[in-house]
């Protein structure tokens, strides 16, 4: 494995996935229905990071990332012709959709399959051993079901079959003032709460304009960089359990219990926290918090050598992941995967630095990348992370401005408690705000952010009341999934609960 | 004891042979070889033959049935056996069984009509039945029969080996067939029915390219991919 | 009456008046048993400690009645069977573990010269036979069977895959195993386990140190043999939810359980009798001799106790490294050692 020391603008990175991002946009057409919002957005940013410069921002609204984030868009027409043509190819494109859905129907209905299924494959079918794995199985992580038809101990075959945890949030979004969606977003992926958050408050400042100060931005960035560590750690622990060993597990869950001590200190809770606020955070870090922070920070990385000397020496360890669930980088980008599966295969992709959000070109911080894409790439380049986020977070502590941690636009964000027994305006917008929330004018935006999975964007749609007409999420571990099959075929068994593993797919995430 | 536990073992040897000729089942007529040879090992026992014995459970019972049982835990399933050829086959083995019962019948009795009246050897040497005494006997005076015997057992085992390799493993790229139903829609897109094996149970469609001449499994070409302005152009 | 075992069987050096016998049967059974929840408990607290936790602190003082709690749920549990499961096999398989981890057992001896008790003479064994090694091979080998019957009488397919796993490590790992002990065998040129910690005591030097070779590939195919971390992938849960055993639960589950730290006991008095001097006491020959079995056990305490640390430290292996380690590293390395063990013997 090795680190590409990118620079900490706007970049390299973002070049060096853009054109094999575009190509596979192209191909990814063939046989990818469900991502597409995740493709207009690939197009987009390369685009952008080809063409345009962060500094040609013109549709006056100033947004938080000082211009440089995905919403910064030079070709924008005027809100409601685009919105029109947009919506009508939309039904367009749904009644196709349906027509489709309707023949595919038909046709399968009128199929006689017991004459289908005797020629599948070539090779003795009596040798096959067909293995359902979950809905519950220890491996599984979470409930999802796999399929996997074995021969011998080898891996032929293997069907992922998820929709055991929906839980129809984006549905439950719809319903919801736009401020009161963001404790149900976070309920998705739970192991990464601040970020799906994030993208949704991302996603509405963008519809809204809104900027958000620089000290919100920076102790986002410290609670991203924290909930990114908190969730590589249960990645690692699970993961080296998965593999048998039992005792990382716990010492991983000691220093995730340390960022979960964080967060409840800063917000309250341990868990879908509700810390940020569309406008910035909900209020600012309690006194000590720093110091607390300061004490992990210089705690974690003796952690992760202690975490390296246990497994990245050993040889049991080394055996089981190298080679193991390889796949190259081109047949990543074909199924969509990203995050540090995808950087783990080399390709320095992160969206941190290719459209930095959120202050994130403040920092310097570099984007750990693997070689080959197998197992072993996977682990080293999420333990990098780990280091990398502690950097990151140290020069947020460091440089962490004065000033206000939510927007001052009170038809955003709730006034100072203070101003309620002094001003009628405030008293008015406080009653108006809790009663029926803030309103969004119509339009979409979709803000893409780097979870600790890959790629976590929101899209939102608004009709100008408010409430959200739209909320989709595009989760990293739902697009993941679909190159599980290419990893495990012809694997064993014990290597594709491994290569699983190692994919980090988070069910909450995937059924939403 | 010892009447009792020869009759024990005796017995016991006796119902697990028969058991293991008459069993259908083939996993089961394994099982039953396996108590016939536990048995044996104790009817050793009872003869001062404790290496004999011993090695006897080691072998036969741990190494070689347990190789048995697991093929046929592995093949087995079909418990009833291939039918049993032509009446002159059936009349051939009569004739040889028959045969062995009587060579078998005029030896036992034999030897057994001799000793009926004899009481055994008296005197047993302490060292009999032991694995110094055995290993020097099979070192010194059977040799020859013992290596020759190990010879053999090489050359099976070379040949079993052989044998075995021309099976091999799963290969990567292999043929495969795809049904048509692969044809119509992209498997693994996640219905429910396909989730239970009601459609598509069988293995290889996952991978199977999607040919784009049905049309159902195509996507509508959308025209907007270029365009910026479908999703984010309001803002 | 005056002996029972006068026949065939006296030449197993049964020289014990009966009642002696039957004593010391039902004392070995009642030790062995009751050793099982001290090591369950043991191994609990000590990987609790290893993983920074205090482990079961909250049944009794201590913890020291978890494990009889735990027994003692299992036992109360339903007893249920899977449908379609062979029914005697399924109900017979767990019994043939249990009384092969037992069987072992009495093999192992606690002290040297016979004890005087109550004006007995007693050796403190249950059998010293001139074969003990072979006996606790063959009694190994018999327990493979309860692992295959368990995991092909349940008709589940992670059972069954965890039972063909099984037995085929089993296979593998007993031929390791057993040429391991060859260099053992020979110094000692005896089967017989008192005689080898006798012969240890001769020498004043612990087979450890010459068979060292020897030592590690024993205690290794040893970890094989009785399912522990590294090698545990007859139960291998994040594959196969548990291995040969999914399908059992209650009575006939706590059997396997039991075995299975029978097992991890005998294997550890197995490995100090072998290796560690039995109950010989490094630089004291005069040693009282009721001290003889609490050194046995605390060597074996010892062995034990590393067994639970690699636990606690190594991930399992895959099946056809699993494999590979044994036929292709262990095998031709314990040839090796009986090789080099009979040249050094024949040219000394």
């Amino acid at each position: 494995m090795e680190v590409s020391a990118d620079d900490e603008k706007t970049g390299s990175g973002g070049h060096a996935g853009g054109p094999d991002r575009e190509a596979a946009t192209g191909s990814r057409e063939q046989d990818a229905p469900a991502t597409k919002g995740e493709r207009d957005r690939g197009a987009k940013i390369a685009d952008q990071t080809s063409a345009t410069t962060p500094e040609a921002d013109t549709d006056g609204q100033p947004d938080e990332g000082g211009g440089s984030s995905p919403s910064a868009d030079p070709q924008a027409e005027s809100p409601a012709t685009a919105t029109a043509t947009a919506l009508q190819e939309r039904t367009e494109r749904e009644a196709e959709w349906e027509e489709l859905a309707r023949r595919y129907r038909a046709d399968e209905a009128t199929i006689d399959f017991s004459t289908q299924l005797g020629a599948v494959a070539t090779q003795d079918e009596a040798e096959l051993l067909t293995i359902n794995m979950g809905p519950h199985h220890p491996a599984t992580h979470g409930v999802l079901r796999l399929l996997t038809t074995l021969e011998g101990e080898v891996i032929r075959d293997v069907k992922p079959i998820i929709g055991y945890l929906h839980t129809g949030i984006e549905k439950t979004a719809e319903d919801k003032a736009y401020w009161k969606v963001i404790p149900v977003v976070e309920r998705m992926d739970y192991l990464a709460y601040y970020f799906n958050a994030m993208a949704y408050c991302g996603a509405v400042e963008d519809l809204l304009g809104v900027e958000v100060p620089k000290r919100a931005q920076y102790l986002r960035v410290i609670h991203l960089e924290l909930n990114r560590i908190m969730s590589h750690l249960v990645w690692l622990g699970t993961t080296m359990l998965d593999l048998g060993a039992i005792s990382i597990l716990w010492y991983a869950f000691r220093e995730r219990e340390t960022v979960l001590d964080l967060f409840e200190y800063s917000s309250g809770q341990r868990m879908h926290t509700r810390y940020f606020q569309i406008g910035g955070v909900v209020e600012d870090i309690p006194a000590g918090w720093a110091t607390k922070l300061q004490r992990f920070l210089d705690e974690m990385p003796t952690r992760l050598d202690q975490y390296e000397a246990m497994l990245s020496k050993n040889e049991i360890i080394l055996q089981r992941l190298k080679n193991v669930g390889v796949l190259d980088a081109r047949r990543l980008q074909e199924w969509g995967v990203s995050g540090p599966l995808l950087r783990a295969a080399g390709v320095p992709w992160d969206l941190r630095k290719a459209t930095p959000y959120s202050s994130y070109d403040d920092f310097d911080f570099k984007v750990p990348v693997g070689t080959i894409g197998d197992n072993y790439d996977r682990y080293a380049v999420r333990v990098a992370e780990m280091r990398e986020s502690v950097k990151i977070i140290q020069q947020a502590l460091d440089g962490l401005p004065e000033g206000p941690t939510i927007t001052e636009d009170r038809k955003v964000a709730l006034p100072p408690r203070h101003e309620l027994a002094t001003s009628m305006e405030a008293l008015i917008h406080h009653f108006k705000l809790v009663t029926e929330g803030m309103r969004v004018p119509e339009g979409e935006a979709y803000f893409p952010i780097e979870g600790p999975r890959g790629e976590l964007g929101c899209f939102v749609r608004s009709n100008g009341s408010s409430k959200p007409a739209r909320v989709h999420m595009r989760d990293p571990s739902f697009v993941n999934l679909q190159a599980f099959g290419d990893m495990a075929r012809g694997e064993y068994i014990a290597d594709m609960i491994a290569t699983l593993a190692c994919l980090d797919p988070l069910l909450g995430g995937i059924d939403r | 004891m010892d009447e009792i536990l020869f009759f024990v073992a005796g017995i016991a040897a006796i119902v697990a042979a028969a058991g293991t000729v008459f069993l259908r089942n083939p996993f089961y007529a394994v099982l039953s070889l396996v108590v016939h040879l536990l048995s044996l090992s104790m009817l050793f026992l009872l003869l001062y033959a404790q290496f004999v014995a011993v090695v006897q459970v080691m072998v036969y019972v741990g190494a070689v049935m347990v190789l048995y049982v697991f093929v046929n835990a592995y093949v087995g399933g079909g418990s009833e056996p291939e039918g049993g050829g032509g009446p002159s086959l059936r009349m051939f083995s009569y004739a040889i069984a028959i045969t062995l019962i009587v060579t078998i019948g005029i030896a036992v009795l034999g030897t057994g009509l001799q000793a009926i009246d004899g009481s055994g050897p008296d005197d047993i040497p302490a060292s009999f039945g032991s694995p110094g005494e055995i290993g020097k006997l099979l070192l010194t005076k059977f040799l020859l029969p013992f290596e020759a015997a190990s010879f053999l057992l090489l050359v099976a085992a070379i040949g079993a080996v052989v044998l075995a390799r021309r099976r091999r493993g799963v290969l990567p790229g292999e043929e495969r067939m795809v049904a048509a139903l692969d044809l119509l829609a992209p498997t693994g897109t996640g219905s429910m029915r396909e989730g239970v094996g009601a459609i598509n149970p069988t293995p290889g469609g996952f991978s199977a390219r999607i040919t784009p001449s049905t049309g159902a499994g195509t996507l509508p070409a959308s025209d907007d991919r270029t365009g910026d302005d479908s999703e984010g152009g309001s803002r | 009456m005056t002996s029972v075992l006068a026949g065939p069987l006296s030449a197993i050096n049964y020289a014990e008046p009966w009642y002696v016998q039957i004593i010391k049967a039902l004392l070995i059974f009642a030790i062995g048993f009751s050793l099982v929840p001290l090591v369950l408990l043991y191994e609990r607290k000590l990987l609790g400690r290893f993983q920074g936790r205090p482990g079961p602190n909250r049944v009794g003082i201590y913890g020291s009645m978890q494990p009889l709690a735990d027994i003692g749920k299992l036992l109360f549990k339903e007893q249920f069977k899977p449908r379609g499961a062979i029914g005697w096999l399924f109900i017979a398989a767990p019994l043939i573990s249990m009384v092969a981890a037992l069987a072992t057992f009495p093999l192992i001896p606690f002290s040297g010269a016979p004890q005087e008790i109550l004006g007995t003479k007693v050796g403190l064994y249950g059998l010293d036979s001139d074969i003990g090694l072979l006996i606790f091979f063959a009694f190994s080998a018999i327990g493979s069977y309860g692992i295959l019957l368990g995991g092909w009488s349940s008709t589940s397919k992670y059972s069954f895959l965890g039972a063909m796993r099984g037995a085929a490590q089993l296979i593998s790992y007993e031929a390791a195993q057993g040429l391991a002990l060859l260099g053992v065998v020979m110094t000692t040129g005896s089967l017989s386990l008192s005689e080898i910690v006798d012969k240890q005591d001769h020498m004043g030097l612990w087979f450890l140190v010459p068979q060292i070779v020897g030592a590690f590939i024993f205690f290794v195919a040893t970890l094989a043999e009785i399912n522990r971390t590294p090698f545990d992938l007859l139960e291998a849960d994040s594959e196969l939810v548990g291995g040969f055993m999914t399908e059992y639960g209650g009575g006939r589950f706590a059997l396997y359980y039991v075995a299975e730290y029978v097992h991890l006991v005998v294997a550890g008095a197995m490995f100090s009798t072998l290796f560690l001097g039995g109950w010989n006491i490094p630089f004291w020959n005069g040693a009282p001799g009721f001290l003889d079995p609490f050194v046995v056990l605390a060597k074996t305490l010892v062995i034990v106790s590393i067994i639970i640390w690699i636990r606690a430290t190594l991930p399992r292996l895959r099946y056809d490294q699993l494999m590979s380690f044994g036929w292709k590293i262990l095998l031709p390395l314990a040839t090796l050692n009986a090789l080099v063990t009979a040249i050094v013997l024949v040219a000394l």
